[in-house]
Parts: structure tokens; C-alpha cells; sequence
């Protein structure tokens, strides 16, 4: 195995030796030129995450270095791909909400036309389908074996296209060209990222990476009314029912009829809005992880009794009335519905619901209106639990047979486009700021930031506030979340609206992510043990994922007692439980 | 099947047609024909995934062949019987209700002699057949919350002491499901029993006016048998959706707590294939679907001859 490896990646080295040859001259002076290596070093990728991540000091060492191509050369990772023109056939969707400049489009955009100057690379998209009718697309495209060279996929159809042996090994491509950025992005996941798109040793695909954030719960309350009824900022989980009792009592907008609003989907796993995420982490239960038990093996977090706790907690509070119990069938619509009409002064969102739909909110509002945000619930033991989501929910796959070119021009674009998310394109936009961007913009359209890209951006923000960098210095993003928040501070929320909505997003961001950055001590960060999902899951997993939906819902709208728990986890397992665990128990022994 | 054979045979003996005198009709259905075979025909052949575990990247030819496990797999699901028991209890409720409610809307619209009150009245109750149940779902959503119109309405008048709560609840959610699809379709349904009122020879009603009959006398003798024949076709053809208990307004209604009554073999379909990506479990629920229907239909069909004297085919 490890020989047929090494002469793989002899043979493909070889081949790049002979693509390559051309521009040799464009290497980048910065790095450091000891041609003495055969070739990139193929990282250990572990398949499951540490939970406790110490794997710095390692990354760190690679980082010495220098990557060279297989000629010794050291390998510009934003260098052009050759002196021909390469061509890249990309397949994607487009997104509703992405606007452009007057004349251009998704293929045909000043990032596009960038990235195609920089690499000397052509994009031809294959197709380039509305968002809702992508998943077909790619279906279509991969039964009739038209696949383009690149796109994106979901996880089973990653599987699905590895089993088939339908695309490119891409572990020496992405070893080679990523540049340092996208290694530090990579990096910020420990090794999650990576280990799930790893078969064998080998890396079949790019997974996106997405702000780890979003799974911080934050919750938001109306100001206005907790200052007219005298209540005090809210810490544990009892605080926040005081709150929503006291609402309901002295029901301060005459129109109050629920406590909390939240709706069906109670939780969710990547983050969201009016949801119970908080108050079920705030019990020890993680529903969406694989958690580590005391005699060492692995267990589904939505069959421990600690979960069971958590249903019994969200019932009372059912019960006290705190939480309407029609929020069983009620949508996030209706929940955003009960906020802006103040039917319910107190939800549970994500940092990014400081935007959305807290400016929306606002924006239609009157003045007196208020609505804060605060990290809660505390724990018992006086932490913030954070549920800690899978980082990638979209992978880049490439057709298996593209040439090596074609490979290195998608880990390259990729390469820009990390650096374009971090700079939101700041430099690059024609018309500066007045310039739309959205990461829609890209050739190959996924996200690629650090996992902890936002507490490091809003700690910028915040130390350029204190004077201890300069405004320079912070990134694009980040400028216009220095300026929205600033603007919002001095001038108030009602200016900053008035003249560019998009200030008043960036305090909404700004604001969501400081309340959870300025207390990043507080937090208990969870990982799961797995974050991929095993073959029987694929099969098993939707009667499970039925069958706990329904009984969830069912113990908080009193249908069910809480006592059917147990009788609930022994038909977890006999559907098909059992199996899954049993295969993440051996994933996760077998990557040690 | 033999019997139509030998019906056929003597039929096409009798009388000598040339496809010169009749072309333009086969033209007429020529459309009709080609959309058949692009959407029925062709895809048929799909069927052969019911009996592979089917690989997209792989195709027809080198996806791995694994016999019946598809559908062991489906019987052996532990919510096999339960969604088998709440489609056929929504899609039995839907078609009699709808089909009884049709019939009396055709005939009560059939009595009223103002023409322009009766046209008024049949677009008005045509209108909801066209609308998508993602809309639909959205209204019936709001009139149907604990806080929703329909339940303040009944409270106030007393029929109910507490609120309830329609959607999420198992004793009323098939009800619902039932009486919120006839309300958009029987409107639509009723077409095909006013078509054949018309098609009643008016001599009759004079005749029975002689006679002196009443009202009610003329539709019991001669209105509703006149559409007997209709009925029993409306009824042999709906036979073949008494599974299709309706995905889009199941999916856009329902929610986890109403799984135990409210989940259909579509939505349970959808929920294990289609956001896992199982093809091949999908097209074997499809096709069992299709085969317990073709066995429904061909049954009614011979009910229909031995009871109505009546023959589609």
C-alpha cells in the first residue's frame, strides 16, 4: 500500500515536471529555494478530530519547509498555471440573493476576470443552475458522465463519486499550490477538515470551511422592555425564564403572549435562529456530536441521559408557559412573525442574528425599540457550552482524469479566493466600496475562512477601537465592521440606516460577535469525536433521524412521557443505532 | 385481459376505417402520444435501479445488481406499516369525500338557472384547484394556529373550550389534511359531472314534468342515473391514486410531531432517499407503488364491468 503510494505520487510528480516546465522563472523570491526534497510531504491526515487539539507544534514544523514542485522548484502558489491558457470547466449554482454590476454576471465579474488574468486560466461553466435546482443538476450531470472538471457536492455524493472512482486524488495538488493562507485556514479546523474528505490516506476532494462561530447561542431580549420592568441582564438558564415570566406578567408591549419564541426545528446542529440550542448545551447534552463515555467508547450525544435531562428542562419550561406549545409546529417564519409583531420579547440565535433579523427588526421598528444580546445560558459550572459544528458542509470534487494543470488552476483559484474572503475583496473592487462583492463572485463559489476567522476578525475590530492597531491593518471585512459599529455607537442605529443599510449589517455582525468574543474565556468549546458519517449511516440514517425528531417533539408537546427516554434509545439502536456507532467506534479507534 | 382481446378483434372487423379518413385525428394525438413516451415510456426503463444499489457515477450498466434487497429493505423498515396504513387513510378519505362532495356540487350547480350566478359560482370554487400548496400551506398554517382565525372563531362561539392545535396534533391531522385538500379540489373535480349533466337529453325532464315529478324525484331518477357511468370511470381511474395520498400538501403541512398519522410513503420517500441520495430504495418504493396500483385498478376495472356493465378499455 504505503509503496503503491509513494510510486503514485513518483508518477504524478513526473507529470507535473513536464507541465511545469514553462514557468519556472515566476517562483516567488520569498520563499525559501532548498531543492534537496523529492517532493511535497504528504501530511498525516487524521480522519477524526482530538478533541483536545494540541497538533500545533507539528503544522508549525511543516511550515520550515519549502514547498518545491518535482523538479525542486519552489511553487508560486499564486503564479500563473502555465503559458497556455488553461482551461477550467466548472460546474455551480448561482445564488438568488447575489447582485451585480450593471452588465456583468457570475462568469463575467471583476473577481472573475481577476483570478483569470492572475493564473492565465479560462472558466467555462458547464452549467450554472438556480440554487434549488443544483442538487439535480448535479446528479444529472454525474449519471450521464458529463461531469464538469470541477464542482461542488455533498458529502454522500462525495462518497458516492469516491466509491465510483469518479474523481481525482487531489492530495499532492493541494499539497503543492495552497498557499500559506490556506494551510492556516485548514489548520484552524484541527485536522477536521481534512479528515473528512480523506479515503485511504488520500484527499478526494476540498472541502469548504466555514466559521465555527455560528454555533455560539447567543440570546437576544428586548432591551426596552427588561429597563422598563427593572430586570437585570440575564446568566443562567432560571434568569432568562424570570425574564420571560416577567414578560408574560407585566406583558410591558400590551401585546405579549409568549415568553420565548422558538420554533419546530428546537436543534440545530449548524447553528441558527429561534431555536433551544442554548438550553439544551446549557445541560451537558450535545445531540449533534459523538461523544467520548468514561470507559473510553463513543456514543451518539442525542441517547445520554444528559439529553434526557435537557428534554425534561424545556418541558417545564413548556409547562410553566414560558414556551408556547404550539412552538412544535411552528416555523421559523411564524417565530420571526411573533418577534416583530411583540408577541415575544426573547429568542435564541446565532452572532450573525445581530443582522438578521435583529436590523430587519429594528429597521421597521420605532425608535423606542431595543433589542440586546447577550452570552447566556451559563452551565453549572459557570461556562458557555458550545456545540462546536462540522466545519465543511460543501466539497470540490474533481473529475477523475483532468490534467495536472487543470488541477493546480482549482487549488490556486482556491488559493485567491481565501485571500479574497479575508480582504473582502478590498483591493480589487472597481468602484471601492460602492463596488457589490459577494463570495458568489468566484469561479468555483464556496467559502473558504478560518474556522476562528471571526473572534479573530471582531477582536481586531475591537483592539482598532481601543487604539491598539491602526484601521489600516484591519481586513476588509473588518474595516466595514469598524465602521458600522462606530458609526451606530456615535450617531445611533436610526443615521447609520439612513445612510447605507449595509453599516447597519455591519453593527448587527459586529455586535452579535463581540457579545460572544468578549467572553471567549467563558467558553466550553465541544468537538465531536467523528464529524463524518459511516456507510450504514447513509441507509440508516434517515429512520433514526425520523424516529428522534418525532419522539423529541413528542416528549416536549406532553404527548410522550419523559420516562419513554430509555425505551426511546433501545429502539435508537435496534433501528440501526447500534450499527452506526458500532462503525464510528471503529473509525475513530482506527485513526488513533 | 383475454376478454378485451376478442372485443377488439370483432370491433376493428366490423367496420373498415383508413388511416386517410381519420390522420387528423392521430395528429391531435400525436402531442399527447410523444409526452407519454418522453415522460412515461423512456423513464420506465429507470425501474432496473429498483433491483441495483444504484450508483450515479456508476450508471445503469456497471451499478452493482443486488436482486429484491431493495425491497426486503422496504418491508423490513419499522415504519413500513405505519405509513402504508396513514396513505391509504388519507388517500381512501381524499377520493370519496372529494368525489361525493363533487357529484352534489355539479348537481346543485346544475339546478340553478341564472347563468351568469352559476358561472360566477363555478370559477369562484375552480379557483383554489390552481394554486400550489406551498402557498396554500402558508395560509391554512396561519388560519390553523393556536392563535389563528379558526380557532378564535370556534372559541368565541363556544364549540371549543381550549385552542387547538390542528397542525400538530394526530387525532385531527389526517382530517385536516382531508378536508383542506377536497375544499381546493372539488371544484375541479365537479367539471367532468357537469360535462356529463349536459350530455342528458332534456326530453327526459319534460317528461317527467308530465309525469309530474318534483325536484328532488328528477335528480334521484334521472340526473343522477344519468351520470352513473361517469361516476364509475372517475372512480376506476382515482382507484390507481389510492396510494398518492398528496406529497406537496403533506410535505408543506406536516412537521415531526405529526409523523405517527400525518407521514405518507412520498414524504417517508423523500426524507430517506432523496436527502441521502438512495436512488435505487427510492424507484423500488416507486415501483411497488405502481404495481400494488395497477393491481387496484385492474380490480375495479372488472368490479366495474360485473357491477355498472360499464368498460373503459
Amino acid at each position: 500500500m504505503q509503496k503503491k503510494r509513494v510510486i503514485s505520487i513518483l508518477l504524478s510528480l513526473g507529470l507535473l515536471a513536464g507541465a511545469l516546465s514553462g514557468c519556472g522563472n515566476d517562483s516567488n523570491p520569498s520563499l525559501n529555494e532548498d531543492g534537496s526534497t523529492g517532493g511535497a510531504v504528504v501530511g498525516k491526515t487524521p480522519i477524526v478530530a482530538e478533541s483536545e487539539p494540541e497538533s500545533k507544534a507539528e503544522g508549525a514544523q511543516e511550515e520550515q519547509e519549502p514547498v518545491v514542485d518535482a523538479q525542486g522548484e519552489a511553487v508560486d502558489p499564486y503564479g500563473p498555471v502555465s503559458d497556455e491558457v488553461t482551461v477550467v470547466h466548472v460546474g455551480r449554482a448561482e445564488s438568488a440573493n447575489v447582485t451585480y454590476e450593471e452588465g456583468e454576471d457570475s462568469l463575467n465579474n471583476y473577481v472573475t476576470r481577476y483570478l483569470q488574468e492572475q493564473l492565465n486560466v479560462e472558466y467555462v461553466y458547464d452549467f450554472s443552475v438556480p440554487d434549488e435546482t443544483y442538487g439535480t443538476k448535479v446528479a444529472m450531470s454525474i449519471a450521464s458522465g458529463e461531469m464538469p472538471d470541477v464542482m461542488n457536492v455533498n458529502y454522500s455524493q462525495m462518497v458516492q463519486l469516491v466509491n465510483a472512482d469518479a474523481v481525482e486524488d487531489m492530495t499532492d495538488a493541494f499539497l503543492t499550490y495552497r498557499s500559506p493562507g490556506l494551510k492556516q485556514c485548514f489548520d484552524s479546523t484541527n485536522g477536521i477538515a481534512e479528515g473528512l474528505v480523506t479515503f485511504n490516506g488520500k484527499m478526494m476532494a476540498i472541502p469548504d470551511i466555514q466559521p465555527g462561530m455560528d454555533t455560539t447561542s447567543l440570546v437576544y431580549i428586548r432591551g426596552d422592555w427588561m429597563d422598563e420592568l427593572g430586570l437585570d441582564a440575564p446568566e443562567t438558564l432560571d434568569d432568562i425564564i424570570d425574564i420571560a415570566k416577567a414578560f408574560l406578567e407585566k406583558n410591558p408591549g400590551g401585546n405579549v403572549t409568549d415568553g420565548i419564541a422558538a420554533s419546530k426545528d428546537f436543534h440545530q446542529a449548524n447553528g441558527g435562529c429561534f431555536h433551544l440550542n442554548g438550553v439544551v448545551w446549557s445541560q451537558d447534552a450535545y445531540p449533534g456530536l459523538w461523544l467520548e463515555q468514561e470507559d473510553g467508547t463513543y456514543v451518539s450525544g442525542a441517547t445520554t441521559p444528559e439529553m434526557k435531562n435537557a428534554l425534561g428542562v424545556i418541558r417545564n419550561m413548556v409547562e410553566e408557559g414560558v414556551i408556547d406549545p404550539a412552538f412544535v409546529v411552528r416555523d421559523g417564519d411564524q417565530a420571526l412573525e411573533m418577534v416583530s409583531t411583540g408577541q415575544a420579547g426573547i429568542f435564541f440565535g446565532s452572532w450573525w442574528s445581530g443582522q438578521w433579523p435583529v436590523v430587519s427588526l429594528l429597521e421597521n421598528a420605532d425608535d423606542s425599540v431595543r433589542w440586546d444580546c447577550f452570552l447566556a445560558p451559563f452551565s453549572k459550572e459557570g461556562k458557555v457550552n458550545v456545540q462546536k459544528k462540522n466545519p465543511a458542509t460543501t466539497y470540490i470534487v474533481v473529475k477523475k482524469g483532468v490534467s495536472e494543470e487543470v488541477k493546480e488552476a482549482i487549488v490556486k483559484t482556491i488559493n485567491y479566493q481565501y485571500d479574497l474572503d479575508q480582504e473582502q475583496a478590498w483591493d480589487i473592487r472597481p468602484n471601492g466600496m460602492d463596488s457589490p462583492f459577494s463570495w458568489h463572485y468566484y469561479p468555483i463559489n464556496v467559502l473558504h475562512c478560518d474556522y476562528d476567522a471571526k473572534e479573530k476578525q471582531i477582536q481586531a475590530v475591537m483592539d482598532c477601537i481601543d487604539g491598539k492597531i491602526e484601521f489600516d491593518d484591519l481586513s476588509g471585512d473588518g474595516k466595514t465592521w469598524y465602521n458600522g459599529y462606530t458609526t451606530v455607537e456615535k450617531d445611533g442605529f436610526r443615521k447609520a440606516v439612513e445612510t447605507n443599510i449595509s453599516t447597519a449589517n455591519a453593527w448587527g455582525w459586529a455586535r452579535g460577535a463581540w457579545a460572544v468574543q468578549s467572553q471567549a474565556d467563558k467558553m466550553n468549546d465541544k468537538y465531536s469525536v467523528y464529524y463524518g458519517q459511516t456507510p450504514s449511516s447513509e441507509e440508516l440514517g434517515g429512520q433514526i433521524g425520523t424516529m428522534q425528531s418525532e419522539f423529541f417533539l413528542q416528549v416536549l408537546s406532553g404527548e410522550v412521557p419523559l420516562d419513554d427516554f430509555d425505551d426511546y434509545v433501545e429502539r435508537w439502536y435496534e433501528q440501526g443505532g447500534q450499527t452506526i456507532t458500532d462503525e464510528v467506534n471503529e473509525a475513530v479507534r482506527a485513526a488513533q | 385481459m383475454k376478454g378485451f382481446m376478442k372485443k377488439r378483434e370483432k370491433k376493428s372487423g366490423g367496420r373498415k376505417v383508413t388511416i386517410r379518413q381519420t390522420w387528423q385525428y392521430h395528429l391531435l394525438m400525436l402531442p399527447g402520444i410523444l409526452v407519454v413516451f418522453i415522460y412515461t415510456i423512456i423513464p420506465f426503463f429507470g425501474n432496473v435501479m429498483a433491483f441495483q444499489n444504484f450508483q450515479p457515477a456508476l450508471g445503469f450498466l456497471k451499478s452493482r445488481w443486488v436482486g429484491l434487497r431493495n425491497f426486503q429493505r422496504i418491508l423490513n423498515m419499522p415504519d413500513a406499516a405505519r405509513i402504508f396504513r396513514n396513505s391509504l387513510q388519507i388517500a381512501v378519505g381524499k377520493l370519496v369525500l372529494s368525489m361525493l362532495l363533487s357529484i352534489f356540487f355539479a348537481v346543485l350547480l346544475n339546478e340553478i338557472q341564472h347563468a351568469k350566478f352559476k358561472k360566477t359560482i363555478q370559477t369562484i370554487c375552480f379557483l383554489p384547484h390552481f394554486l400550489s400548496w406551498v402557498i396554500l400551506a402558508t395560509i391554512f398554517r396561519n388560519l390553523l394556529d393556536v392563535n389563528g382565525i379558526v380557532n378564535q372563531v370556534l372559541v368565541n362561539i363556544g364549540l371549543i373550550k381550549e385552542p387547538l392545535m390542528f397542525l400538530g396534533s394526530n387525532d385531527l391531522f389526517q382530517g385536516v389534511l382531508i378536508l383542506t385538500d377536497v375544499w381546493k379540489g372539488f371544484g375541479y373535480g365537479a367539471i367532468i359531472f357537469l360535462a356529463a349533466l349536459m350530455g342528458i337529453s332534456p326530453e327526459l325532464y319534460e317528461a317527467a314534468d308530465i309525469d309530474g315529478a318534483g325536484r328532488l324525484a328528477k335528480i334521484w331518477h334521472i340526473t343522477l342515473p344519468g351520470i352513473r357511468t361517469t361516476v364509475v370511470l372517475v372512480g376506476t381511474l382515482n382507484i390507481a391514486n389510492v396510494l398518492n395520498a398528496g406529497f406537496d400538501q403533506v410535505y408543506n403541512l406536516y412537521s415531526p410531531i405529526v409523523y405517527r398519522s400525518g407521514d405518507i410513503i412520498d414524504t417517508y420517500v423523500y426524507r430517506m432517499s432523496f436527502l441521502s441520495a438512495q436512488y435505487s430504495l427510492a424507484t423500488a418504493i416507486g415501483l411497488m407503488k405502481s404495481v400494488i396500483s395497477f393491481i387496484l385498478i385492474v380490480t375495479a376495472h372488472a368490479l366495474a364491468r360485473k357491477f355498472a356493465n360499464y368498460r373503459i378499455f
